[in-house]
């Protein structure tokens, strides 16, 4: 797998962790659009980006 | 720096520039962005990511440094090169005061007074004398390290980012914390997001490393989007910790934060990061080395960029002598360190210490703001211009989303980035009265300089591209100093590498070793064809260590195009070599051999611009 894609998967995971640590978060404190909002784009653009990776790969 | 600039090499050192500002940004943009903090940077991140596409594209087309200079310079003229190239110097110039004036403040961990005035101005002053002096004796810059330094800080940004998501972040803070049109008021709002592009200091730098990187169709593009993605991933998140530890409230009166406070009011303005770490919750030990990690981590990290800023200054300043925007003087090499002395200690020393004497962070952040967003403004305009006069059919990389009207692909990205990064010029022109006066008194002084010396020294038009020759020295006038090898599979072609590093020997000298795929016209020029890539890299990777064995620089440069000819002849004239020295065998050829070699030596000898040397291989 060369750096590049490597990098993708990386930063793919990151997102979607980011967006878990926020809605786990907001959850914590009692809720919050704003913090499930940013949570679910999050873990949306991480997943996005992972499963065009794997189509454009076919992996 | 590694030999080979791939997309790791060219995305660890355009992070390492990039993601140091984030030690200054964050405090800066605080200061006029309050609660709204995080919102501003996603805004600034998104004009970022459409500049990142612009530099990416117009990289490609033209492989060379300069970024924006170098794109005007062929969608325009010699003015607007000028214009971009003058306010690019005046980013280096403020980047290097705003890195340096920033490293006393994280080292105040160990002395408490480095944080305020005078002591972090007497700081930063001598950071920068260290680094002109440094780079004046011509210490080579430990490459290896930065890189290093900058996967650490890449990663301590994310460490922070995850400790503060578990034990600070609270999105109703971050909701209240904003105060529709009262903190901040809408002016400060507007002159926030140009000031937060002050975040992504070193867009550039992937630009100017081009002309060092093997396959610049494939890595530069590449780098870019994976430092759009970290860029992503921590300015977008590392404000939200931020702004959760440390909440708008009422002090003294007013609607503020304590990270846009200064230190003597008890807030972290000047070391925005140190107040993140000191407010995530830590206590006791763990506490004091965080701070201690993250305190010497950034001044470390400041002073590298710092030492970027000096040597972008003395490169810029070279190139723009070159094409004889500036006076000759400017590429003049120490006799003894072959160093620019002039250039390193008025743009990279005097400037900047100047600009830091008034001891005011938040001038510098807009004056960079001031600089940044003009040449930004002109990259994107030069790259509609290409789009718009010189369509390429057969382009290596196109940047998206592109609208296609009247038989032209518009890029949206880079219309919407030049409006906003326009806008944001003019909002800080307008609002900002010391800068407005001091950047436009820049400029004017640039353009009465460069007007003066292209008409009574240079003699040419203001508009016309000319290029200064070669800056030789009595001792070098038979030496080479720049050459291309095309190499190919076979003795003939190390042959000529052995020739090229035997003429190269001269201390400096650089070899570029050009491998050339020919695509046949059924396919496109971007088109992977991973095999015959391989090949070539394989055949690069054997003259980069041929050249090794001489000790001569070589760089390796893979192209794609329909006649290796023309694409020689083209790498000649970018990169102003000398002399190409090319093999050709004796024996008899076999037909994919003679399909390339044969007619490439007969272009290459009928166009070359330079000198070229056919060396011939011992019959076998």
């Amino acid at each position: 797998m060369s750096f590049y894609r490597w990098a993708v998967v990386v930063f793919s995971l990151v997102f979607v962790g980011i967006g878990i640590a926020l809605l786990v978060r907001t959850a914590a404190e009692g809720g919050g659009v704003v913090g499930f909002l940013l949570g679910g784009l999050f873990i949306a653009l991480g997943v996005g980006r992972l499963s065009l990776e794997r189509k454009r790969h076919g992996s | 720096m590694e030999r080979v600039l791939g997309t790791p090499a060219l995305f660890a050192t355009a992070y390492g520039n990039v993601g140091s500002s984030i030690y200054y940004a964050l405090g800066l943009t605080a200061v006029y962005a309050l609660g709204l903090t995080p919102l501003v940077f996603v805004v600034a991140g998104i004009i970022f990511a459409a500049t990142a596409a612009t530099y990416a594209e117009g990289t490609v087309r033209y492989p060379e440094a300069g970024g924006s200079s170098s794109f005007a310079r062929h969608a325009f003229n010699e003015i607007v090169s000028f214009g971009a190239a003058w306010a690019q110097l005046l980013v280096y110039v403020v980047t290097v005061a705003a890195s340096a004036f920033f490293v006393p403040h994280y080292l105040s961990i160990f002395w408490e007074p480095l944080k305020e005035n005078p002591w972090d101005i007497v700081g930063g002053v001598i950071v920068i004398i260290v680094l002109v002096a440094l780079n004046v004796v011509g210490v080579q810059e430990a490459a290896k390290l930065s890189v290093t330094l900058a996967v650490l800080d890449l990663a301590t940004q994310v460490l922070l980012v995850a400790v503060g998501f578990f034990l600070v972040l609270s999105p109703e803070t971050l909701v209240d914390n904003i105060h529709w049109g009262v903190a901040p008021t809408w002016s400060n709002f507007a002159i926030s997001i140009p000031i937060a592009m002050l975040a992504y200091t070193g867009v550039e730098t992937v630009s100017n490393l081009a002309e060092e990187a093997r396959d610049p169709a494939r890595t530069v593009p590449s780098a870019y989007k994976l430092v759009a993605a970290a860029v992503f991933a921590i300015y977008f998140t590392l404000p939200l910790v931020a702004l959760s530890a440390l909440p708008v409230q009422e002090i003294n009166g007013e609607l503020t934060t304590k990270l846009a406070l200064p230190p003597e009011e008890g807030g972290y303005a000047n070391d925005p990061i140190l107040g993140v770490v000191e407010n995530l919750g830590l206590t006791g030990l763990t506490l004091d080395a965080a701070e201690i990690y993250v305190g010497i981590l950034a001044a470390t990290i400041l002073f590298i960029a710092t030492n970027a800023g000096v040597i972008g200054a003395s490169r810029i300043t070279y190139s723009m002598a070159t094409y004889r925007q500036l006076p000759e003087r400017f590429r003049r090499l120490h006799p003894r360190f072959k160093t620019p002395t002039l250039t390193l200690v008025l743009f990279a020393g005097i400037a900047p210490i100047l600009v830091i004497l008034p001891g005011d962070v938040n001038f510098v952040g807009t004056l960079y703001s001031f600089g940044a967003t003009l040449s930004f403004t002109i990259a994107h305009a030069s790259l509609v211009m290409l789009r718009a006069t010189k369509p390429e059919r057969d382009s290596l990389f196109r940047a998206r989303p592109n609208l296609r009207l009247g038989g032209i692909d518009w890029p949206l990205f880079a219309i919407f980035g030049g409006l906003a990064t326009g806008i944001s010029f003019l909002v800080i022109v307008v609002q900002n009265a010391a800068t407005r006066w001091v950047g436009i008194g820049w400029l004017v002084i640039g353009f009465v300089v460069y007007a003066v010396y292209r008409r009574v020294r240079v003699k040419a038009p203001l508009a016309e591209t000319v290029k200064a020759p070669p800056a030789f020295g009595p001792a070098l006038a038979l030496e080479y100093r720049r050459l291309i090898v095309p190499v190919i599979a076979g003795q003939p072609s190390d042959d000529a590498m052995d020739v090229a590093c035997r003429l190269a020997a001269e201390k400096g000298s650089r070899i570029v070793a050009l491998s050339v795929i020919e695509v046949p016209l059924d396919r496109h020029l971007s088109e992977r064809q991973v095999e015959l890539e391989a090949h070539a890299n394989r055949e690069l990777d054997e003259a980069v260590a041929i050249g090794d064995s001489y000790g001569v620089r070589v760089v390796g440069r893979l192209d794609r195009a329909r006649s290796a000819g023309q694409s020689i002849v083209a790498e000649a004239a970018a990169r102003d070599a000398e002399i190409i020295v090319i093999g050709s065998p004796r024996q008899r050829l076999t037909s994919s051999q003679a399909a390339v070699f044969g007619k490439t030596v007969d272009y290459v000898l009928k166009h070359a611009p330079c000198r070229v040397l056919v060396t011939a291989s011992v019959a076998s």
